[in-house]
């Protein structure tokens, strides 16, 4: 009779507690997904968290986890953003967002320097069979080796004809961007150096820094002046000073031509990567928010 | 501690008994020893310039380990302190800073501070002697000091300490050459 009474009862909490947990996990995806679309990343960091935590095996598990490291990439910390797709990638080794998570860890390395790393999983995602981020990838890498002028392997991927349909429609842009490129008129460290030691300032001028010229001559003049004075009034110790202190300016000089050089030509190859990721179309890209609706992350380049 | 007033005195001193007369103002110990100048008057000055090196010495403070990352990053420099490529300190290091330290001390104080570029030009050179040694770093300072007239019109201004000023950090004029282990990224964990 009491077993009899029971079995309802029992069968009812049962079904009380699956829909109560049904609607908990959808509770916290939900307020997760909100707080990423408001712009609160740290708050939905810990709602994502708080989700892993009580459903380690919940259906959306996987874009919880993903969504750490969007999360991390959308307030642009590069670092934790990293070790959160790892993170991801070291629990769910096989998911389907991991092309997804693959390509915006590749853009977390490239944000803190990394890339030649970044550059690895731009070529990991070409070779693999996830299509969803093959263009963009494509795009990226063609970029990046052309800021690092190797331009017969930007070429080659460019005329792949499996990327092809990928990279279609910026095709053209990315062929006058090569060709800007290799127009490009670097500065050569060794000739600015040189010059420098034959003429102090004269290096800087070939790096078109005139200013720094004018005064590394005038200082470099001044100095040796200044010392010859000094020896030949029979004042060595001042000589000594002034010389010793000349010697810093010669050499500071051609230091400083060398790396006005190297500046120079960064600054070539900054100006066309930036040029090219507006040209590409690369200066947004959606991020998924496990809402279903898109968010779009901006390159702060 | 006001050193003003040993300052003076030391000038009054100078300027009354030993500056040589065609030479009033120099550094009147290095100059030759002159018919109105005996030998023995060398020693005092010479005595100031060792007390006042041991002073400096005894003084120096080691240079801002933060201004080596930048503002901003701050809290997140103590990970890579122990870095032996940063940190270099020896006999020579203290010599090529003691001029930077003895302006510092002496005369950055009385002039206010009036560099436009972050970190100051002393300090940039005191980090430099820290990371690179007495020689690189002492010509990178120089470096420093003649190349601020065209750098700022590339380099980046930041608000620091109230003030706009030009970013140009030691990274900016060595990453050319030198390159440290944490400024790689770490190898992909768990990477398929």
């Amino acid at each position: 009779m009491i077993a009899i009474l029971l079995l309802p009862g029992g069968l009812c909490a049962e079904d009380f507690t699956s829909r109560y947990y049904d609607l908990r996990e959808k509770e916290i995806r939900k307020f997760n997904a909100d707080l990423f679309a408001a712009g609160e990343y740290y708050r939905a960091i810990t709602e994502a968290r708080r989700y892993l935590s009580l459903f380690p095996r919940g259906a959306g598990s996987e874009a919880m986890a993903k969504s750490i490291g969007d999360a991390y990439l959308m307030s642009h910390e590069w670092a934790d953003a990293v070790a959160a797709y790892d993170e991801f990638f070291m629990h769910f080794p096989v998911s389907p967002l991991a092309g997804t998570a693959t390509f915006y860890k590749a853009i977390a390395l490239l944000k803190q320097g990394g890339t030649a790393e970044a550059e690895r999983l731009f070529q990991l995602i070409l070779s693999g069979a996830d299509r969803e981020k093959k263009g963009e990838a494509a795009r990226w890498e063609i970029l990046l080796l052309i800021r690092q002028n190797r331009f017969e392997e930007a070429e080659k991927l460019l005329k792949d004809q499996m990327l092809r349909p990928d990279i279609e429609k910026e095709a053209g842009q990315i062929e006058e961007l090569l060709k800007a490129k290799k127009g490009a008129r670097y500065k050569s460290p060794e000739t600015a150096g040189a010059l420098s030691a034959l003429l102090p300032g004269a290096g800087q001028f070939y790096n078109e820094r005139y200013r720094d010229g004018v005064y590394s001559f005038l200082l470099n003049t001044l100095f040796i002046l200044a010392a010859y004075k000094a020896y030949e009034s029979d004042n060595y110790g001042l000589g000594a000073i002034l010389t010793l202190f000349e010697i810093g300016w010669y050499t500071g000089g051609i230091y400083g031509a060398v790396g006005g050089a190297h500046k120079v030509n960064r600054n070539i190859d900054e100006d066309h990567f930036r040029i090219g990721i507006g040209r590409l179309n690369l200066r947004e890209s959606e991020i998924g928010r496990p809402g279903g609706v898109s968010l779009m992350f901006i390159y702060p380049f | 501690m006001n050193l003003l007033p040993f300052i003076r005195y030391i000038r009054r001193f100078f300027q009354k008994n030993l500056v040589h007369r065609d030479a009033r103002g120099l550094l009147p110990f290095i100059l030759p020893p002159g018919k109105d100048r005996n030998h023995s008057s060398h020693r005092f000055p010479a005595a100031v310039v060792i007390l006042a090196a041991v002073f400096l010495w005894s003084q120096a403070t080691l240079a801002d380990e933060t201004l080596l990352r930048g503002p901003g990053k701050t809290t997140r420099t103590t990970v890579h302190a122990k870095e032996p490529a940063i940190g270099k300190a020896g006999i020579p290091e203290e010599i090529a800073s003691a001029p930077i330290h003895f302006y510092q001390h002496f005369l950055s104080h009385q002039w206010g501070r009036s560099c436009a570029y972050y970190p100051s030009c002393s300090n940039y050179g005191l980090l430099a002697i820290r990371k690179h040694g007495a020689l690189v770093g002492s010509m990178m300072t120089f470096d420093r000091l003649q190349h601020e007239a065209d750098e700022a019109g590339t380099a980046p201004p930041i608000l620091t300490g109230g003030q706009i000023k030009i970013y140009d950090p030691l990274e900016n004029n060595d990453y050319w050459w030198y390159t440290t282990s944490h400024s790689k990224p770490a190898p992909p964990a768990n990477m398929k």
